[in-house]
């Protein structure tokens, strides 16, 4: 517990106040009698000065308290009143000194008991202080100013489009306002690059492999076709998706485990994968993929998979929920709003390149971003909740639901028939008819009334009505109860309770089930899926109850006291739920069911009442149908059901993804200083205010309000959205983003060094539909994209950072591209596409709780790299190396080291030894000269013939090499040393 | 503080003037290619890469030490039966706890449970150790026991992120990424932060050592134990002439390449690279080479013991004090398995704490009295410590839970001020009373021992300098000499 140092430190930071409480009971000053006050001189003010004024009594009062005065100490600081008069038991200051949940005070060490003694005696006492030197402490409100810090930055300024002149657009226009500046500075641009360079540039650029034998051949050595082909061709490869699927990945922490300690799957996690592949590949405007991103789930038209025919758009808000998460947390709160945090901190680095999330405890030190404004982001997660929603490919289960519907409809209508019937029966010999029949037993409806709060045992009947739960999937789709089983056992779906406080040690849930979840999500929890400590009790999985019977969630439910949670059922699709009754309350017995056998006799005018239903079926199961004449109807019943238990044995539960859906709608409050436990105001959900101020259009009763903070934040008046992902893209082809902090347009990012560009290209690329192909088209035909990279003495000197870009920056491949193009030179790349990952391959290396039991194959099936499975506590050593980002937050720029482990893994893994080999086999069986052998090879991984010196070099080496071994020239041995040296040349790993 | 070395900075020590202690030989030992050592090719350009070379050019004040050798004591021991006796547990055992509980990771506390181990004083300063540790115990005039330490995070992951890298979230830089980033290593052959590990990788796995928003050449390598204690550090040819011959034409590759199409600085230093890569292959395999030590030195680690936790210990132990010769920075020892569970016990505390101890007693002693006889101490600081303690009640009958609120770890080494006992608990040793210390004042003093002042070591991260303190952060000036 050492929040305090947190809270200490902050307050150096920031120095305004955000509560300030006021007390009606405040004791006369004057009246202190002179006892007191010598009192106070003797025994209480020394502590104050030798324990407390060194942080607290000068101009700058950590956290905003001073206890120069009393009246400063009522005043407070950041979390409100340090003493209430007459009350130490309230009062803060005796609190920390007690070193309680908010503060541990002096920080040092704990007070010695006598003094804590003599201030909990001078409070209770009112807290004597001579009326002269009780002098007003102003508080130090400073406000903070958005709108000042707004205008001080060029990032919040609207996009404004440079002149250019006529005729000059496109590409062109890109390379004019590059050009001006190199003008401008004196320095003289380079040439274009070869053709082969240029050729690799733009294949591992758009797809992050090699190009292939034919587009070498035909664009690098006859020049047979066209820059604007060969870029044609890419951007409509299929492998174009994969590779920017994986710069998106890098954005979205994409995982497939939660790390922590037992490094637990995100189950499904690889679905959002594979929606950004194909969101790539199908140029998905991105405006469309970020309303996706925020608010896929709540889209009027989502868009269809074209090939399967289901919702795509929904996938996409799988990113919320790739983040780590820790089983075990001994505070919810916390563990929450860290969750939150990294949410937050995601989405806004990804979408608008700021870094919000240092909002979380002080209003942003540097840019138009206020703590109130963090929390009010972090409503829309308050207000959603983690689904793993079924795709339902070709609108199978759909289809069958509607089917059901309708016949659902045709048994009600046979059901209310034969009611009616049995109604109309006369006959009170009825009893004597049934023979051995037993009658059933009906539940008494729970009393409404109110409980008795004196009432210990008192249970508190939580509602069932669509006000309080929300149903999800095609369980539900003809029914609006919280019953899983009208359409029959085949079909999925979730109910959800609203959020309420826990203050009752047990909740007793009423259940009729097969193969039910029933769980109690406590701020947004959910570890306990796999591990339950600390949370013993609150989870019951496969819950089997042939008819209604109580399950209690409890154990350690007070553990839980104060915190906020849900109830979730859950039917998977190989059963159902149904639930009568929820009840809170201190016992762990739920409370006995009030049945009661109906008299028979009666039936006629009880089926009348609230239990048609239940009679009905009774009927039915008993087959008592003739005693009310009622054969045609319990037939047609029968049938139908019959029918619907047809339709369900076809179907297939399908497979789930990862998704975002909406809760009861909430407003978070500020923590103060960050701190989970000291809230403050209440900080209603709307988007940042430096861009749409204070924004009431969101009917916040009305939902989270997702999808109108995605229009907010694709509103021209968001200047921050289409800059940044067009400087990601610029980033991505030329090496360096135009601002390079690409995640960072803050104070503290760095400037553009082309803003004119930017804004011209932000401007274009929301006119032109939102395109990334269509942009990264215009990019790659401009001339700079083309230039040679050799660096020239003059240019070196003015520019050595190569800002102006009057040459093309060398770029070292990804750990993805280097690995993929091993495969690609071997003949083992397999193109497969989609699906779940494969397993990593372990190392003995990689160990650690959590360790994948079996292993994946050392080549990974030849499968690309980005299908490999992303293990947070066992990430793959060689992606590692090569500088793969660790999923924790959101990366757009990936680093570029130079660390001996990748020569030690280019010279010794065994990876790339089993690929040389691969190589070397396919080298000696294509091609049958020495020569020709050593064309082969720089062919295929370096995408050109070797010149004369490289190939002397290389046939000097063969005919060496295989004296050295004792071997034939033509041995695959010889050869596969060969091809391992061309995968250790700096060519193969990096782009002229 | 007068060095017996020099700051080697250049790409290849064989070019320095002497001196030539053993140290300064084992640090300079195998360099280049062979004799085909690739910068002489291509024009003898020094070895730097932009980020990659340390950002202090010169230590922010004179450093005590050069070295730091973290025994991390995974799982969380015991300090109220290690370092911190508590007379009120013996005398109240088996009662209801007395004072505010807090609440716990299993929240299954039982009553008030006394150390089953006894105390002795030990040395002049006459401090008390428990039966548990009766070799360190020996040394306890050179230890600054801290009674007071504290950590945020009752949970081994978040805690364990938290003593490494001074946030309870994963992702964070190492304090030995911190360390080979602000100081380098003096070893050119070597990596500047080496995990030994030996056999227990801490919960939250091997982020616990990576450099994360640092420049990756700074995260921990991993040692382990046995033949191969890196990642392809053996070459995969048979004779090391077949390597060469291999990274002749590949020198001889790249240069054609370089001079075909202009000279770059990143290209260059990725080239450097396959330099120190290739005498990693040599320098590493000599390390772990152990036929130079006698049979007294191991004996005295532990290698003949019975228990092969303790042989396992003794051999990391040994390893660190080798490191240390070779100039590496910051060595971090894990823990070896032994049987039951690491220092977390949750129940069965006696037999459970005395096989972790039983491991790394006697190697621990053998490595403080190996570091004075060979004049190393003085230059090295040696921690002790777990990322939290137990609770002095029980958890179920026989165990402890995780106490994040007081526990013991000491220090010792240069700078230390020997034989002092800093901070102390509440008569329950549950919580601290007095000089309470946090893991960020920790590395504030172990950055400080180093010559690095906490709050200037930095690094520009998402809109913020970064530090391994974050805003917090004060010497534990109590333990200083």
């Amino acid at each position: 517990m050492s929040l305090f140092k947190k809270i200490l430190s902050c307050a150096l930071l920031v120095g305004n106040v955000l509560v300030s409480p006021t007390f009606a009971k405040e004791p006369q000053e004057d009246s202190f009698t002179q006892q007191q006050l010598d009192h106070f001189e003797n025994k209480v003010r020394p502590i104050l000065v030798r324990r407390c004024n060194e942080c607290h009594a000068n101009g700058e009062s950590e956290g905003g308290l001073s206890l120069r005065s009393r009246k400063a100490m009522i005043a407070g600081g950041d979390t409100g009143a340090a003493i209430v008069p007459g009350n130490p038991e309230a009062s803060l200051l005796i609190k920390a000194i007690h070193y309680g949940d908010v503060y541990e005070m002096p920080p040092e060490s704990k007070l010695p008991d006598e003094e804590i003694k003599i201030l909990e005696d001078w409070i209770r006492d009112s807290a004597p202080w001579p009326k002269h030197s009780d002098e007003h402490v102003a508080a130090a409100s400073e406000s903070f100013d958005i709108e000042a810090r707004k205008n001080a930055h060029w990032c919040w300024q609207p996009v404004a489009t440079p002149e250019l002149p006529d005729n000059v657009a496109g590409s062109a226009a890109v390379d004019w306002l590059l050009d001006r500046k190199l003008k401008t500075r004196g320095v003289k641009s380079n040439g274009p690059a070869r053709r082969s360079s240029l050729l690799r540039r733009i294949s591992f650029d758009l797809t992050g492999l090699p190009p292939s034998p034919e587009q070498v051949q035909q664009f690098a050595i006859d020049e047979s076709i066209s820059k604007e082909q060969v870029i044609d061709q890419l951007l409509d490869s299929p492998h174009f998706g994969e590779r920017w699927a994986r710069h998106w990945m890098d954005l979205a922490r994409y995982a497939e485990t939660y790390g922590h300690e037992f490094d637990y799957p995100i189950n499904d996690a690889w679905q959002y994968r594979d929606y950004l592949i194909r969101a790539f590949n199908r140029d998905v405007p991105y405006d469309q993929f970020v309303t996706e991103h925020i608010a896929g789930d709540l889209l009027e038209n989502p868009r269809r998979n074209p090939d399967s025919d289901f919702n795509e758009s929904i996938l996409a808000t799988g990113f919320w929920f790739l983040g780590e998460a820790t089983h075990g947390p001994v505070d919810t709160k916390e563990d929450e709003a860290k969750r939150v945090d990294n949410q937050i901190d995601v989405m806004c680095r990804s979408f608008i390149g700021l870094t919000v999330a240092c909002a979380r405890c002080h209003d942003h030190k540097f840019d138009a971003i206020s703590t109130k404004d963090y929390y009010a982001l972090s409503g829309y997660l308050q207000s959603s909740r983690r689904q793993r929603k079924i795709i339902d490919k070709g609108r199978v289960l759909e289809t069958a639901a509607n089917e059901v519907g309708k016949l659902r409809k045709k048994i009600d209508s046979a059901t209310n028939r034969l009611i009616r019937k049995v109604a109309a029966s006369e006959d009170r010999d009825i009893a004597k008819k049934l023979g051995s029949v037993d009658a059933p037993r009906l539940r008494a409806e729970p009393k409404a009334s109110a409980p008795d709060p004196a009432d210990k045992n008192a249970v508190i009947e939580f509602p069932l009505g669509t006000e309080h739960w929300k149903t999800d999937g095609f369980a539900f789709a003809n029914s609006q109860n919280l019953s899983s089983d009208s359409n029959g056992m085949r079909f999925s779906g979730v109910a959800h309770s609203s959020t309420f406080e826990i203050k009752h040690k047990f909740i007793h849930v009423r259940i009729k089930s097969k193969n039910a979840l029933v769980q109690l999500v406590v701020d947004g929890c959910r570890m306990h899926e796999f591990n339950a400590i600390l949370f013993n009790g609150l989870i019951h999985k496969n819950v089997n109850h042939d008819d209604y019977k109580w399950i209690t969630i409890g154990r350690e439910l007070y553990l839980h006291y104060g915190n906020r949670a849900w109830l979730e059922l859950e039917d998977s699709g190989d059963g159902f739920f149904a639930v009568d009754r929820v009840v809170f309350s201190n016992s762990n017995k739920p409370p006995r069911d009030a049945e009661q056998k109906f008299d028979p006799n009666t039936i006629a005018s009880l089926v009348q009442g609230p239990h048609a239903k239940e009679i009905a079926s009774w009927i039915l199961k008993h087959k008592l149908e003739g005693l009310f004449d009622a054969d045609k109807e319990a037939g047609e019943i029968r049938e139908l059901n019959q029918q619907i238990t047809a339709i369900n044995e076809k179907l297939s539960t399908g497979s789930r993804a990862l998704t975002i859906t909406e809760g009861f709608p909430e407003n978070e409050f500020v923590f103060v200083r960050g701190n989970h436990k000291a809230m403050g105001e209440v900080a209603p959900r709307q988007f940042l205010t430096a861009i749409v101020g204070d924004d009431n259009s969101l009917d916040r009763d009305q939902g989270s309000g997702r999808l109108q903070m995605a229009t907010k934040l694709l509103d021209e008046s968001n200047p921050l959205t289409s800059r940044v992902i067009v400087n990601r893209i610029w980033h991505h082809l030329f090496g360096r983003g135009i601002v390079r902090s690409v995640d960072n347009f803050g104070v503290l990012g760095e400037e553009p060094s082309h803003p004119e560009l930017l804004d011209h290209l932000a401007d274009e690329f929301v006119k032109d539909g939102w395109s990334i192909k269509r942009l990264i088209r215009k990019l790659m035909l401009t001339d700079a994209y083309a230039r040679s990279s050799s660096p020239t003495t003059s240019a070196t000197q003015q520019d050595p950072e190569n800002i102006l870009l009057s040459r093309a920056n060398v770029r070292r491949l990804q750990g993805e591209a280097i690995r993929d193009s091993m495969l690609v030179a071997s003949g083992r790349l397999d193109r497969k596409m989609y699906g779940p990952s494969v397993p990593i391959h372990v190392t003995p290396f990689m160990t650690g709780r959590g360790r994948p039991g079996k292993s994946g194959k050392l080549d990974s099936n030849g499968r690309r790299s980005l299908y490999i499975a992303v293990r947070r506590n066992f990430l793959s050593p060689m992606m590692l190396a090569f500088d793969t980002p660790i999923p924790f937050n959101a990366i757009g720029m990936r680093s570029v080291s130079n660390v001996p482990a990748q020569a030690l893994i280019l010279m010794n893994d065994p990876l790339v030894l089993q690929q040389s080999k691969t190589f070397a086999r396919r080298v000696v069986k294509e091609q049958k000269e020495i020569d020709q052998r050593i064309e082969f090879v720089y062919l295929t991984a370096l995408s050109r013939k070797p010149d004369e010196g490289e190939l002397e070099k290389s046939r000097s080496f063969i005919a060496d090499h295989a004296k050295r071994l004792n071997l034939d020239v033509d041995s695959e041995k010889v050869w596969a040393d060969f091809c391992h040296v061309v995968f250790n040349v700096k060519e193969f790993i990096w782009l002229n | 503080m007068a060095s017996k070395r020099k700051r080697n900075s250049s790409s290849c020590g064989n070019f320095r003037p002497t001196p030539v202690s053993r140290r300064a030989m084992l640090r300079q030992a195998a360099c280049g290619f062979g004799g085909v050592a690739l910068s002489a090719m291509l024009g003898g350009k020094t070895f730097a890469s932009g980020r990659d070379v340390p950002i202090l050019g010169e230590p922010h004040f004179p450093p005590k030490v050069k070295s730091v050798i973290f025994l991390y004591m995974d799982g969380g021991p015991s300090q109220i039966d290690s370092w911190d006796p508590k007379e009120r547990l013996t005398k109240d055992n088996g009662k209801p706890f007395p004072a505010k509980r807090e609440p716990t990771q299993f929240n299954n506390a039982g009553n008030t449970l006394a150390s089953p181990w006894k105390f002795r004083n030990y040395g002049e300063s006459g401090i008390p150790v428990s039966d548990l540790f009766p070799n360190i115990a020996q040394h306890v005039d050179d230890l600054a026991v801290v009674r007071s330490m504290t950590s945020e995070f009752s949970e081994h992951t978040n805690a364990n992120y938290f003593l490494h890298t001074g946030s309870g979230l994963q992702g964070r830089p190492s304090m030995g990424a911190w360390i080979s980033y602000g100081l380098g290593s003096e070893n050119e052959n070597l990596p500047g932060f080496v995990v030994l590990n030996g056999g227990l990788v801490p919960p939250g796995g091997l982020d616990n050592f990576n450099s994360g928003f640092l420049p990756a050449a700074f995260q921990g390598s991993t040692f382990k134990s046995g033949k191969m204690p890196v990642a392809n550090i053996l070459p995969r040819e048979k004779t090391s002439e077949l390597q060469l011959a291999k990274l002749d034409l590949l020198a001889s590759l790249d240069q054609t390449s370089m001079q075909r199409d202009g000279v770059h600085s990143q290209i260059e230093s990725a080239i450097k690279n396959y330099e120190l890569a290739f005498r990693m292959q040599s320098a590493v395999p000599e390390l772990t080479n152990l036929d130079d030590e006698t049979a007294t030195t191991k004996e005295a680690y532990g290698f003949n013991s019975k228990y092969k936790p303790e042989q396992i210990y003794g051999r990391q132990c040994l390893l660190a004090r080798r490191l240390v010769e070779r100039g590496v920075r910051f060595i971090e020892l894990t823990c070896p398995q032994v049987g039951g569970d690491r220092w977390d016990q949750h129940n069965n505390l006696k037999d459970g704490h005395e096989n972790n101890a039983r491991a790394v007693d006697r190697p621990i002693a053998a490595l403080l009295s190996d570091l004075k006889q060979r004049g190393l101490f003085e230059e090295t600081l040696v921690v002790w410590t777990g990322e939290f303690g137990r609770t002095p009640f029980a958890q179920g009958k026989n165990g402890r839970d995780h106490n994040p609120f007081g526990f013991s770890s000491w220090l010792a080494g240069g700078g230390i001020k020997g034989g002092t006992v800093y901070g102390a608990t509440d008569e329950f040793g549950y919580r601290v009373i007095e000089n309470k210390v946090e893991i960020h004042d920790l590395h504030a003093t172990m950055l400080h021992l180093l010559g690095v002042d906490h709050e200037k070591q930095t690094f520009r991260w998402s809109g913020r300098d970064m530090r391994l303190t974050d805003v917090h952060g004060k010497l534990i000036a109590g333990i200083l000499a």
